[in-house]
């Protein structure tokens, strides 16, 4: 399917990605692993929770939905599943306790074929949006949150990962997806690997001809700055909530549209829509509206699935008064879909 | 205790925690979820530590923590018994995809009477009592360095940082290394990885191995004998100032990525003598090879170290519980093969 420019309004709300699992599903998976429910009953089961998924975006009123990641229950451990060459030795902490299952590279690493393509597939089918955005995990990201015991280097490690993942995305826009964000959290963690983590990532999207966001999360921006005109995406889409909205004069000169966090993920407290225009209306100080989308921080995967729909609604609300804002002060009322690699 | 290549002592040591088990951490959901009691959690966060005890003796690793097990990271729940203290986000722990919370200092800084880590320790001396039948083992207590308290702090109270680094020696760290020591505690195992990471100013480490300093020597006059851990960053970054806290055993991270030299080269220029050497590395899954855990002990012992101890480089959150375990079996195994001092 061909590029195509989208209309949407102004201020255009998104997710980074993953939501809570239903519980329902989250008690089938259980069952599934304890052997009392049958495979063939699974795609049934994640297809019935992305339904529910894109329904709570959509009552909340996001304008681009994703799955929630229902498929995922991790976001390198997914791909390292598919991915040949990786072994899962055992969970290990991320924080309190909370895990992941940290994979292990022992052998080459192959692509074996499409890994989200079914997944926006049927997101795109259940979805009314136009625009739906599908999550892939960075070849930074999953070098880094990897123990490497085959490859030479991270660097050599990286940079194959970086040719599977173009793969994938290629798949994608092949399969007719607009809009595809790399997610990077480690990203910034090495300062020292930067360069070469930033060859990766644009490796990844090499040949790509739709719109790539890159999310970098929980960072120190300031070793992001340098590299904002070099990596090869038209978005960034970065955590600010978590953070009291400080540091922002590190956007001052980012010439690509900004996903802008609002939401805190990490905290129960739902922000009022009061709150949300607040930030929004600071950010306008750095960034034109024009190159403006609004998400929350990251995934909102840990909180209870009443929070999150309650933060996704708060967020669409604040966005509203803004909108209306700006409507009046510059008749900005809508945006197109862009996959230009700056924004004016 | 054996005495290997030029009468030097080298002994295995496990430094700061060690990952949960599916066993803990079932525990720790059943407990926030309420749906298991705080009497029911204790049994059973001493039925793991007890585990872990075992697999050291098993192991031949006699100088240890308690695993850190009741901890969610360096710095929790410590700073969550700390007056003047709100405890907030989530922080990225140096290079790690591992979150701590940051404390945000709101007021002076003050030990809470009611912090458990001294009843924590006692309970965990006993248990270690129990499972080595008797003394032969040491009882380190982990706690965060001044320095690194600091630099994960979000100040809003204190008018310099200095004195917010001071606050938290005196007014946190003082008061409980006292604490613990009159429960019996011998050995106080500080983590600054904060004094060696790249991101932390140099400026910085004049004023911090200066505050270091006051503290090994705080622990000194009570009788408590002091190891300083660093990780993650290269030590010879603090080089001039090691002459401040080498009374200390100081812990050095030989997988640190751009080191200029090797760590038996940091004990020859700087003179240290007391060395805890992490030749085990908690992050990355592959197993140690012996022969050259055997040079890197014996350079070290070479270059002028006159007691040495060999462990992990870092807290072991980072592994998979069952590949810290083998670590563990390894270190054990390899320093009692090469130098006597492990099973």
């Amino acid at each position: 399917m061909a590029w195509r420019e989208v209309k949407l309004p102004a201020l255009p709300t998104t997710v980074i990605g993953s939501y809570p699992r239903p519980k329902w599903l989250r008690e089938f998976i259980k069952g599934l692993k304890a052997g009392r429910y049958k495979e063939k009953h699974a795609k049934e089961a994640f297809d019935d929770a992305v339904v529910a998924v894109v329904r709570d975006h959509e009552v909340a009123g996001v304008d681009i939905p994703s799955d929630g990641e229902m498929r995922r229950d991790e976001m390198v451990e997914y791909f390292a599943e598919r991915i040949e060459g990786f072994k899962f030795y055992g969970p290990v902490r991320v924080w309190g306790n909370h895990y992941f299952r940290k994979p292990a590279v022992v052998k080459p690493l192959k692509y074996r074929g499409p890994m989200t393509v079914d997944e926006f597939l049927f997101l795109r089918s259940v979805a009314k949006a136009e625009v739906v955005k599908v999550t892939i995990t960075g070849p930074y990201t999953i070098a880094d949150w990897s123990f490497n015991e085959y490859y030479e280097s991270k660097e050599e490690l990286a940079f194959e990962l970086a040719r599977i993942i173009n793969r994938e995305i290629k798949a994608l826009e092949e399969a007719g997806a607009l809009y595809v964000q790399v997610d990077e959290p480690a990203l910034t963690t090495h300062p020292d690997e930067m360069e070469w983590a930033v060859q990766a990532i644009n490796k990844a999207v090499e040949g790509v001809n739709i719109k790539v966001g890159l999310h970098v999360c929980y960072s120190d921006y300031r070793v992001l700055k340098p590299y904002y005109d070099e990596l090869r995406v038209s978005q960034f889409a970065l955590e600010f909530a978590n953070r009291g909205f400080r540091d922002l004069a590190v956007i001052k000169g980012l010439s690509k549209e900004l996903g802008f966090g609002v939401i805190d993920v990490h905290n129960r407290r739902v922000e009022t829509p009061e709150e949300v225009a607040k930030a929004i209306r600071k950010v306008m100080r750095y960034v034109e509206p024009e190159c403006l989308y609004i998400n929350p921080d990251c995934g909102l995967k840990l909180l209870p699935r009443d929070v999150a729909r309650a933060k996704l609604k708060a967020m669409v609300e604040g966005t509203k008064i803004v909108r209306k804002e700006l409507a009046r002060r510059k008749g900005l009322e809508e945006v197109v879909l862009r996959k230009d690699l700056t924004c004016p | 205790m054996f005495r290997g290549l030029l009468g030097v002592v080298v002994r295995a040591s496990f430094n700061g925690s060690y990952p949960r088990t599916a066993g803990l951490a079932r525990l720790y959901s059943r407990l926030h979820s309420g749906r298991l009691s705080g009497e029911g959690f204790e049994k059973g966060v001493r039925a793991q530590t007890a585990r872990l005890f075992k697999l050291f003796k098993v192991s031949g690793v006699t100088v240890f923590t308690d695993g850190m097990l009741r901890w969610d990271d360096i710095l929790n729940p410590l700073t969550g018994f700390v007056e003047g203290v709100k405890v907030n986000g989530l922080v990225r722990f140096y290079d790690n995809n591992f979150f701590v919370r940051a404390p945000v200092v709101e007021g002076e800084l003050r030990l809470r009477s009611d912090n458990p880590v001294p009843e924590w320790f006692e309970t965990a001396f006993s248990l270690a009592e129990e499972v080595f039948g008797g003394p032969e083992f040491t009882l380190k207590q982990p706690l965060p360095g001044p320095l690194t308290l600091a630099e994960f702090s979000v100040n809003k109270y204190y008018k310099g940082y200095w004195s917010l680094v001071e606050g938290w020696r005196e007014g946190v760290l003082e008061p409980l290394i006292r604490e613990l020591v009159g429960r019996g505690l011998k050995v106080v195992e500080i983590h600054e990885p904060a004094l060696t990471w790249p991101g932390t100013s140099k400026a910085k480490l004049d004023g911090a191995t200066a505050e270091l300093g006051k503290l090994i020597r705080f622990c000194r006059d009570l009788g408590a004998d002091v190891w300083v851990l660093t990780y993650f960053g290269y030590l010879g970054r603090v080089g001039k100032y090691l002459s401040r806290i080498n009374e200390a055993v100081i812990g050095i991270d030989p997988h640190v990525k751009g080191a200029r030299k090797a760590p038996h080269r940091l004990v020859k220029d700087y003179g240290l003598k007391r060395v805890m050497l992490g030749y085990v590395d908690a992050r990355n899954t592959k197993l140690e090879e012996g022969k050259k855990f055997r040079s890197a002990v014996k350079a070290l012992i070479r270059a002028g170290a006159e007691e040495v101890y060999v462990g992990n480089n870092a807290p072991m959150d980072f592994l998979p519980e069952p590949v810290a375990a083998k670590k563990v079996r390894r270190l054990g195994r390899l320093t009692s093969q090469y130098f006597g001092g492990g099973k």
